[in-house]
């Protein structure tokens, strides 16, 4: 290309790029500033509407995420004759029938089911109504169909059984756009205004956002103006040489350090940074005070050692410090990995007794249990009935073994969890919702390989929990803005 | 001219070509940074495919990575062999990605379909060079086998060839 060319290409793309710029970033403007726009009239109307009273009760839900896509075919088995044909598929992936934990859900669809053997916890849990199923679930755009899927009729979730977009698509609940926010962090931007209408009042408002992670960032949890609060299985992270009793040395210390970061500045921006610093010193030391009581607790049912054990710990011991912590509405974030078992699913000899698969089940399963004794421990059925936690991960995984596991597929098998089994649970126990789909490669509900095409979608999933944890129909849209695709907007798994 | 004016025309030039000022006027807009495999190791392009942006720093998922691959049990022939392979289904997934925003996604037989002209746009690329095609429609590496795509994000695919003995997850895989 020559000189003059290359001056020319220069100056179209310059003129180009600036209109195609331009054009990008007053679209992007007006939706980010439209949706901030939306979340700003529904903070003042919640916030005028419903006062400083708007939450009488404490609710939390507690997303628990296993990283890598669980192979959930193997956490609900279908038993009788239908096991045969499970088996048949699965082959060394089996888990024999002789082995399975029998479940009897009530209204369910005529089909026996059994629970991994390493499940005890949650087979037992389900029996006592306090925890339910809810069968083939992942992200949609639109319903869809095998013939669908085949014929290209119906736009997908973009970049399908990739690890994180999958990921992205579970936690933002909108697959067709770019992952701005999480629905949860959604849900905190609604309701947040709510609790924290005594904004005014040092004594009673919240004291933390509404958002916590014990699992480090994450984009569940984003908000357009709601941050999440970041607290490791320790406790919150804080400044050492803090803290403490009035007048001791520690207490003196952190106290002259939040004087010097309140100092009038002349600066607005080292003054706001101050702030920020008081903030983060002052909130920090305040949730380590308020958890201080159960750090000697000696919990009814021991929570499992490892990171899915610690982190379901500290989210008992937070919900613990709610009263301190003027809180009524919280969403916990914990994550646990390693799902991705394409290899060593099973034990040595095929052993599906042991291996990764089991050993991951045995630790969800202890860790949720005894999450759900320590509520009770701390308040009784009517804490566990306040608290709903649920399970999402990447995707399913494939039907067919692989020879030594299973690979990224689609739908899955969630499980709700929270309540003290009455009629008035939180959870509308002992039943499974949704289809179970037809275990069969290329059978209707396979894309071709064995793995299910969702027939509930991660927006009736998610919209669910969020009604019962207090967003109303008229906001629905603005949190879940793809549910109207969709038959189900509440699956009927919580008592709202 | 002076040998100090020719040194210090020299040094200047030397300069340029280092700093190389034009560098950038006509690249794409949609060039990121090299590929870096799971595996650790770096990919020799850079991946023309736009990752959508983020919502904020997030806990992707920590896959239980199959064992790494070890190469001494690959003669270097072998070895040269499977690594232009996957060359090769790189440039094709580059120029799919290019033209769909993200590589093909599905299985093995899927992806391949993609590249071969299923695809939203009907692009239709060649076969990439050192893979062949079973019956089922599935790209193999050298020695036969299906490639395994474990797909990572939308421009990060992990390719991994059984290798040599063509058994899959064993000794001689190679994984990129």
């Amino acid at each position: 290309m020559s000189t003059i060319d290359q001056d020319r290409a220069k100056f179209l793309r310059t003129r180009r790029s600036f209109l195609r710029d331009f054009g990008t970033a007053a679209l992007g403007s007006l939706a980010v500033s439209s949706t901030l726009r939306d979340f700003r009239l529904i903070n003042s109307a919640v916030a005028q509407g419903n006062g400083p009273f708007a939450f009488p009760d404490y609710k939390a839900l507690v997303c628990v995420f296993l990283s890598g896509g669980n192979d959930s075919n193997n956490l609900v088995i279908p038993r009788g004759a239908a096991h045969a044909n499970y088996a048949a598929i699965r082959q060394n992936l089996t888990i024999p029938e002789s082995v399975l934990l029998p479940i009897t859900p009530e209204d369910g669809d005529g089909n026996d089911y059994g629970l991994h053997p390493s499940c005890g916890g949650l087979a037992q849990m389900f029996e006592g109504g306090k925890a339910a199923f809810l069968f083939n679930v992942g992200p949609l755009l639109f319903p869809t169909t095998r013939i669908q899927y085949q014929k290209k009729l119906v736009a997908l979730p973009p970049q399908l059984f990739s690890h994180s977009d999958q990921v992205m698509h579970w936690q933002t609940s909108l697959p067709d756009q770019p992952p701005r926010t999480g629905w949860g962090g959604r849900v905190a931007d609604l309701l947040h205004p709510s609790q924290d209408s005594l904004i005014n009042d040092p004594v009673n408002r919240a004291k933390i956002a509404l958002c916590t992670s014990i699992a480090g960032a994450n984009t569940f949890e984003v908000g357009s103006s709601i941050q999440q609060y970041h607290v490791s299985t320790g406790g919150a992270v804080v400044m050492s040489g803090t803290g403490g009793a009035a007048g001791s040395a520690t207490k003196n210390r952190e106290n002259a350090i939040r004087n010097i970061a309140k100092l009038q500045q002349g600066n607005l921006q080292s003054g706001a940074y101050g702030e920020i610093i008081d903030d983060a010193i002052g909130t920090g030391v305040l949730l380590n005070e308020a958890i201080a009581a159960t750090n000697t607790t000696v919990w009814q049912t021991a929570f499992p050692t490892g990171s899915f054990g610690d982190q379901m710990k500290m989210v008992a011991r937070i919900i613990a410090a709610r009263d301190t912590l003027k809180i009524k509405r919280q969403i916990f974030f914990v994550s646990f990995g390693s799902y991705d078992t394409h290899t060593s699913q099973v034990g040595t000899g095929d052993d599906p007794l042991t291996g990764t698969h089991a050993n991951l089940l045995g630790q969800l399963s202890n860790g949720i249990a005894a999450f759900h004794a320590a509520l009770n421990q701390i308040g009784g059925a009517s804490l566990q009935n306040s608290v709903v936690g649920f399970t999402a991960s990447d995707f399913g995984r494939t039907m067919p073994t692989n020879g030594q596991g299973s690979d990224h597929g689609w739908g899955s098998h969630h499980l709700i969890f929270g309540g003290d089994g009455s009629n008035n649970s939180a959870v509308r126990g002992k039943r499974t919702y949704g289809t179970f789909p037809v275990l069969q490669v290329n059978g209707p509900d396979d894309t071709s390989t064995g793995r299910w095409i969702p027939t509930t979608s991660v927006d009736e999933y998610s919209a669910t929990l969020a009604r019962w944890f207090g967003v109303d129909d008229a906001h629905m849209p603005v949190v879940f803005p793809n549910l109207g695709r969709f038959g189900n907007p509440d699956l009927g798994f919580l008592n709202t | 001219m002076s040998p100090q004016s020719k040194a210090v025309v020299a040094i200047a030039i030397g300069g340029l070509l280092v700093w190389r000022p034009w560098k950038g006027l006509y690249e794409s807009d949609s060039e990121t940074p090299a590929l870096q495999s799971p595996t650790g190791e770096a990919a020799t392009r850079p991946s023309p495919g736009v990752e959508p942006p983020r919502a904020g720093p997030s806990t992707q998922p920590a896959p239980s990575t199959p064992p790494p691959a070890t190469i001494s049990a690959m003669s270097p022939e072998d070895l040269q062999k499977v690594r232009d392979a996957i060359d090769n289904i790189e440039f094709a997934f580059r120029d799919f990605s290019t033209a769909m925003r993200g590589n093909p996604v599905g299985n093995n037989a899927e992806i391949t379909a993609a590249l071969l002209g299923d695809n939203e746009k009907q692009l239709k690329l060649e076969i990439p060079g050192g893979s062949t095609l079973n019956d089922k429609g599935e790209l193999c590496d050298p020695w036969g086998t299906p490639w395994f795509f474990h797909q990572l994000s939308a421009t990060q695919t992990e390719v991994r060839s059984a290798g040599p003995d063509r058994k899959m997850y064993s000794e001689d895989d190679f994984v990129r």
